[in-house]
């Protein structure tokens, strides 16, 4: 009680554009997101770091923006679902990792691979980083162990699998 | 030390509230493991902060309220791997993700892919330290185990500059305690080079989950491929990784016979502690005890001890 | 086992696109400028008298604007009804939103903290001191109903909530002319919904501190957000307990982060937001933190019974007797015992039961009070008469599934008075089983369950059947019961004059896809492209009145209903506007792809005018206009269901029992589900799959559990373990699609179908997989523990089956 406003000035970069923010040292990346970057795509489900569904891409590399304090962002890159879904238009290709995230959230629609949507930011994150490091394609097996640390309590997972299974398939033929 | 209980495993709530954001604290992020050490001291109730992945669910829980914490991530000396003739030297700072992305590393330890593939989840191991997961101490964590199996030791940095080697074995004090003094850091873990076959097994209530159950075993073949040598670790099973003497004797004895191997297993319903709870009986996991003991050492000992063969990690549950 | 893929009424959901980048607003995402935050003090402790809340120390701390305690809320409401209070003799607890006199389980609300932020909010709570004069725990149904237990409620003369009993043709007492008895004792353990998004609420009430002295009577306008799956319920319950008339309350509900029936109860939650407000006179916003999900979201689902079931030397079932006892919390929920209830009509499931006997009892325990989760009541009684079915397999020495069929309730037999209060409304009940079997036959199920243990596995597969109460009404019997909510609903349906059309609904949003399933059938009764229609709901003002809420599987039925017949009126006047536009009588013309053409003339080029032209007549260029047609191009209709309709299915699953550890997986799943006509099979697919997880978690290893003091043990998702990716199967799901007799759209609710028969279907597979015959599974979860204990007594004994 006795470190009450102990903050700090945070200079990081945030799907693609440098940003400072004043942070208390107790709130979490994901706080900071949320709330200071207007940001609210990155869902906290249970800010234990159990769900998943915070998930965020810090340094090229997935992780819980809720087991980080917003003040260790200093100098980062973290892209959110909000920057990650959204691509530039113009041809320029994007600076954005996890290229194919966009065609997984494509499959997650074509397949019912979500329904409340809660912990669908997570869980395109999640998947998407999953196929990214798999060149050989995933089976079913892989990509169930893989989410190991993403909860969905709508779906039953089915689509979510199989959306992950199509996007990073090296099966060309995968029927649409 | 750290005290603290884990998030999970029925840990009741302080009295009165249900909190989710931590208490305040003053934050300090040091260059150099001589600084980090320098703040800690000069602080009231200060915590290294290494990956965060426990102590950050702890703190939001204010199961942890340190007055102040000392970001090891900034500390670029902490963490990396690097290779001698006798030694890997692990920092302490080195993420999980990053062990198995070392390939001289999973040469070393057969096991390591499928081990680490049950520490936490693809999020929490980008940020997740082996030297974290090492002072946390949880008994129930894997890599403390696999660094009690393959007999590494770790050095310890003082603040008065004065560095100390312990071995693993010396290093848990009991449940989620260790024996580092509050003016020292972990610095770095050293495994001996050696060649291993290992076997790992853990027993989860979930398809990911912690382990109540678990088991490494490493050995070591000499060049007729006759077992050289033999260390069996179980954990979740007591207050701390524990090196099972007695089964290695017993599989040693039978020059490491298949057949030999259940009867060995089964000494260590005897050796183990676990808890009792409603749910889940202490007479359960001792007889999960031997299950993943035996299915450790089938791991790690090939059915012919003569070939040459590499043996397969058994990651099923 | 076709999941339809090709079927053209698969089509891609419309509120998808907001929900993948990220935009879409849920509850947590709002904030008002000036929002101040709350965080709960809870009770540490079960059951105790409070002696003294101090607030003095927290109100001084940085931040803080007012602590509330009992006496704020007892000042300023009245306490919270209950909503299902319809079971004569009820006993009534007369509570408010927070505890006054006792505390009575972990996680009772104390005292209320408000601050600038949460976590200041969370720093004062700490310091809020209460004096409990600790009380010993009654914490299960024995020592509830020992004579000389500690009484809850004080002024209740002993613990018990409610008792109902219920019987058909003889009851229990045919049981004496069964040639064939078998009892048995059964458990379900504590469950709760668990949707990944905690409750939430946002009240802005400042107008009340505003007005103050204003004018007499004014109170100000309530505005509340809230993820709740019944804002109507809601709105009217604040009305009454805050004594506002409905009108000056505006509910608005976001995006919901999934519901399941945690979020159909009302709480405490929302009172206390609300005062707070009108204390502060600032937008107040409360988010439950996941630890307290798990002591303040109702539970579900814990019961004891104690189970008869009797049938004649043929295998006929004579006589069913079930005396269930639910296991309550300390304090009643919104929907008292009426998941408990509910067995004394469903108790029989799909069978021919002449003579049937039911009671169903709410024992008060110091737990988290009891209420909805998905399937409420049926997968209790479900398994109490599934369960019973197997045991009784097992004695005749018959199998399970040639029991069943022997028994179930036959289509020439539909429409079928069960004999407890429910009409079985429609289907094919035996077709459904014998599909299931056949599916998975010819899928090989049985080879890979037999070619697994004669590997030494234990794997086997187990069948059970399930009838599913949807669509509940009707409103005027429901007025007869002591509660006050009907079951009717209303919809609104307008087309701009842009040809754009909006379907107002009282329906509520949390992942089922009513945006894309309302917006499918009212395109289909109107003619109009689905690209055409929106859905709009989760506003009180604006949106039209369901009192029942979005629980029960309504949508499909009953919304669906009522927006298919507003649909149709809109139709017949988008028709009056084109006949008048083309030229052409009505009985002329076709509507389709939001057009409405000429009939197929000998005229090559077919005459048509779109929806945008009509649009535009009604509202903005009305000089075509008939002059019976009033402007504007608006429709109103209410359904109020004839009676409920009666999903049904069966369902097969493979599990796997791990020889070493006892623990069981499921391998496979499979469900025939008839629900009437389906809207959209993907989403129909994904309630029924989503459902059967939610239960393959609390057959297996989900549970909420305390210890014998009293302290919850389950706090976190490292505790309460619900299903992973790698925990489930892949699952297949076949349709059949009988059309209830009653119901105009044709559809039956599916939401709850794939929970209720999980839990029996589950047992029997473990049962089939390992040695010991049918019937022995008498309490979920399952402990590996005891399934090992099993395999290796079998394996000692050489015990084959």
């Amino acid at each position: 009680m006795n470190n009450r406003a102990d903050t700090h000035r945070v200079a990081l970069t945030v799907n693609g554009r440098p940003i400072e923010v004043n942070v208390e040292t107790r709130k979490t990346l994901a706080d900071a997101l949320r709330e200071q970057c207007g940001l609210t795509g990155t869902k906290l489900g249970c800010e234990q770091g159990s769900c998943g569904a915070c998930t965020v891409i810090h340094d090229g590399q997935q992780i819980r923006s809720c087991l980080m304090f917003a003040v260790q962002a200093e100098g980062a890159d973290v892209w959110t679902i909000e920057g990650l879904s959204h691509r530039a238009d113009d041809g320029q290709p994007s600076e954005a990792p996890l290229p194919k995230l966009p065609e997984l959230a494509c499959a997650f629609k074509r397949n019912h691979g979500l329904q409340c949507g809660f912990c669908t930011p997570g869980m395109l994150i999640a998947g998407a980083a999953l196929g990214h490091g798999a060149e050989n394609g995933l089976d079913d097996e892989q990509i169930r162990d893989g989410l190991s640390g993403n909860i969905c309590r709508c779906t039953g997972y089915q689509g979510i699998v199989q959306s992950i299974a199509e996007t990073f398939s090296t099966d060309t033929e995968v029927d649409r | 030390m750290t005290p603290c209980g884990p998030v999970g495993y029925g840990q009741t709530l302080p009295p009165n509230l249900q909190p989710v954001k931590p208490a305040a604290f003053k934050y300090h992020r040091p260059g150099s493991v001589a600084e980090a050490l320098a703040m800690k001291a000069a602080a009231e109730d200060a915590r290294f902060l290494a990956g965060g992945q426990s102590l950050v669910p702890m703190m939001s829980l204010r199961l942890a309220a340190p007055s102040d914490l000392i970001d090891l991530n900034t500390v670029e000396e902490l963490a990396g791997i690097s290779h001698s003739a006798s030694h890997v030297r692990i920092g302490a700072m080195t993420r999980q993700v990053d062990l198995v992305n070392d390939e001289a590393l999973r040469r070393q330890i057969p096991a390591l892919n499928a081990i680490v593939d049950s520490v936490g989840h693809p999020g929490t191991r980008t940020r997740g330290t082996i030297g974290g997961s090492l002072c946390h101490a949880d008994p129930s964590a894997e890599l403390p185990a696999l660094l009690l199996a393959v007999d590494a030791e770790v050095v310890i940095a003082s603040s008065d500059g004065q560095t100390r080697t312990v071995p693993v074995r010396d290093f848990f004090g009991g449940y989620f305690e260790t024996t580092i003094g509050p003016n020292e850091v972990l610095t770095e873990i050293r495994v001996p080079v050696a060649s291993r076959r290992m076997g790992f097994h853990e027993v989860t209530l979930r398809s990911d989950e912690f382990a109540i159950a678990g088991a490494i075993a490493s050995a070591h073949l000499d060049t007729s491929g006759t077992l050289d040598s033999l260390r069996v670790v179980a954990f979740a099973l007591s207050d701390r990784p524990q090196r099972l003497p007695e089964v290695e004797t017993s599989v040693m004895n039978a020059a490491g016979h298949p057949d030999s191997l259940r009867a060995a297993a089964q000494l260590t319903e005897q050796l183990v502690s676990p808890t009792d709870e409603p749910h889940l009986s202490a007479n359960y996991r001792r007889q999960l005890s031997v299950v993943v003991v035996r299915r450790a050492l089938e791991g790690a000992l090939p059915t012919t001890l003569t070939t040459t063969e590499p043996a397969t990690t058994d990651e099923s549950r | 086992m076709s999941t339809h893929s090709d079927d053209p009424r698969r089509i891609p959901r419309a509120e998808d696109d907001g929900l993948l980048d990220g935009s879409r607003t849920f509850i947590d995402d709002l904030e008002p400028r000036g929002t101040l935050h709350l965080a709960m003090v809870r009770s540490p402790v079960a059951h105790a008298r409070i002696l003294s809340v101090d607030t003095a120390d927290a109100l001084s701390m940085p931040g803080v604007h007012a602590v509330l305690t009992g006496d704020d809320i007892a000042r300023h409401s009245a306490p919270t009804p209950i909503g299902w209070n319809h079971i004569p003799g009820q006993r009534q607890s007369g509570s408010l939103a927070m505890a006054t006199d006792k505390a009575r389980y972990v996680g009772h609300i104390i005292a209320a903290v408000v601050a600038d932020d949460r976590a200041a909010a969370e720093d004062a709570a700490e310091a809020v001191d209460i004096g409990y004069d600790v009380l010993p725990a009654v914490m299960n149904i024995d020592q509830a109903r020992k004579a000389d237990a500690p009484l809850i409620h004080d002024s209740w003369p002993d613990n018990v909530l409610a008792i109902e009993e219920h019987s058909s043709g003889e009851g229990r007492d045919a049981l004496r002319s069964a040639s064939a008895v078998v009892d048995l004792d059964l458990r379900i353990g504590r469950a709760f919904g668990c949707p990944l998004e905690t409750r939430g609420v946002i009240a802005d009430w400042g107008l009340a501190s505003k007005r103050a002295g204003q004018r007499s009577g004014s109170v100000g306008r309530l505005v509340v957000d809230l993820n709740s799956q019944s804002p109507n319920r809601v709105r009217e319950m604040l009305a009454e307990v805050l004594d506002i008339s409905i009108s000056d309350i505006l509910i608005r509900v976001p995006a919901i982060g999934g519901g399941f029936g945690s979020k159909a109860n009302y709480y405490g939650e929302e009172i206390i937001t609300a005062i707070a407000s009108k204390v502060c006179g600032r937008p107040i916003k409360y988010i439950e933190d996941r630890s307290e999900s798990f002591v303040a979201t109702s539970h579900a689902r814990e019961a004891q019974m104690s189970v008869s079931i009797g049938a004649d030397d043929n295998g006929t079932v004579i006589a069913f007797r079930n005396d269930v006892v639910g296991v309550m919390g300390g304090e009643v929920s919104s929907v008292g015992m009426g998941p408990v209830w509910v067995s004394t009509r469903a108790g029989i499931g799909s069978y021919v039961v002449p003579h049937a006997d039911i009671t169903t009892t709410g024992v008060m325990t110091n737990r988290t009070p009891f209420g909805s989760f998905r399937g409420w009541g049926s997968p209790i009684a479900n398994f109490g008469i599934e369960r019973a079915i197997d045991a009784l397999a097992e004695e005749l020495a018959v199998d399970p599934v040639e029991l069943r069929l022997q028994n179930m309730v036959r289509p020439e037999q539909m429409p079928f008075p069960n004999g407890l209060g429910w009409r079985l409304d429609s289907g094919d009940y035996p077709e459904a089983l014998r599909r299931a079997r056949a599916s998975v036959t010819e899928a090989g199920w049985f080879e890979e369950a037999e070619a697994a243990r004669a590997d030494g596995r234990f794997v086997g597969v187990g069948f059970a059947n399930f009838v599913e109460a949807t669509g509940v009404g009707n409103s005027r019997k429901m007025g007869a019961l002591p509660m006050e909510q009907g079951g009717f609903d209303e919809a609104v349906v307008r087309m701009d004059s842009t040809g754009t059309v909006q379907v107002f609904t009282g329906q509520t949003a949390m992942g089922q896809g009513i945006e894309t399933t309302l917006a499918q059938v009212c395109a289909r009764a109107l003619g109009a492209s689905i690209d055409d229609v929106r859905v709009l709901f989760g506003d009180t003002d604006s949106c039209p009145y369901t009192g029942y809420g979005t629980g029960g599987c309504r949508t499909a039925p009953v919304a669906g209903s009522s927006v298919m017949l507003a649909s149709q009126d809109l139709r017949n006047q988008v028709l009056d506007v084109a006949s008048s536009l083309l030229d052409v009588p009505a009985t002329q013309l076709t509507v389709a792809d939001s057009k409405v053409s000429v009939n197929a003339s000998s005229d090559s080029e077919a005459k048509s005018v779109s929806f945008a032209d009509i649009g535009m007549a009604a509202y903005r260029k009305l000089n075509h206009l008939p002059e019976h047609h009033s402007p504007t191009l608006h429709a109103r209709a209410v359904w109020d269901p004839i009676d409920r309709t009666i999903g049904y299915g069966s369902i097969v699953v493979m599990v796997d029992v791990c020889a070493d550890t006892g623990i069981a997986k499921v391998l496979r799943f499979h469900a025939v589900d008839d629900c009437g006509y389906v809207v959209n099979p993907a989403i129909v697919d994904g309630q029924v799959m989503g459902a059967f997880v939610q239960v393959l978690g609390s057959s297996l290893m989900e549970e909420m559990r305390y210890d014998d003091g009293g302290n919850p043990v389950t706090t976190s998702f490292k505790d309460y373990l619900v299903p992973l990716a790698a925990d489930v199967p892949t699952m297949s799901i076949d349709h059949m699609e009988t059309l209830p007799p009653d119901v105009p759209s044709g559809s039956k609710g599916v939401g709850e179908a794939g929970t209720i028969a999980a839990m029996s279907a589950i047992a029997q597979a473990v049962e089939n997989a390992l040695p010991g015959g049918y019937g022995w599974i008498r309490s979920l979860p399952l402990r590996p523990e005891q399934l090992l204990a099993r395999i290796n007594r079998a394996a000692n004994s050489e015990v084959t089956r």
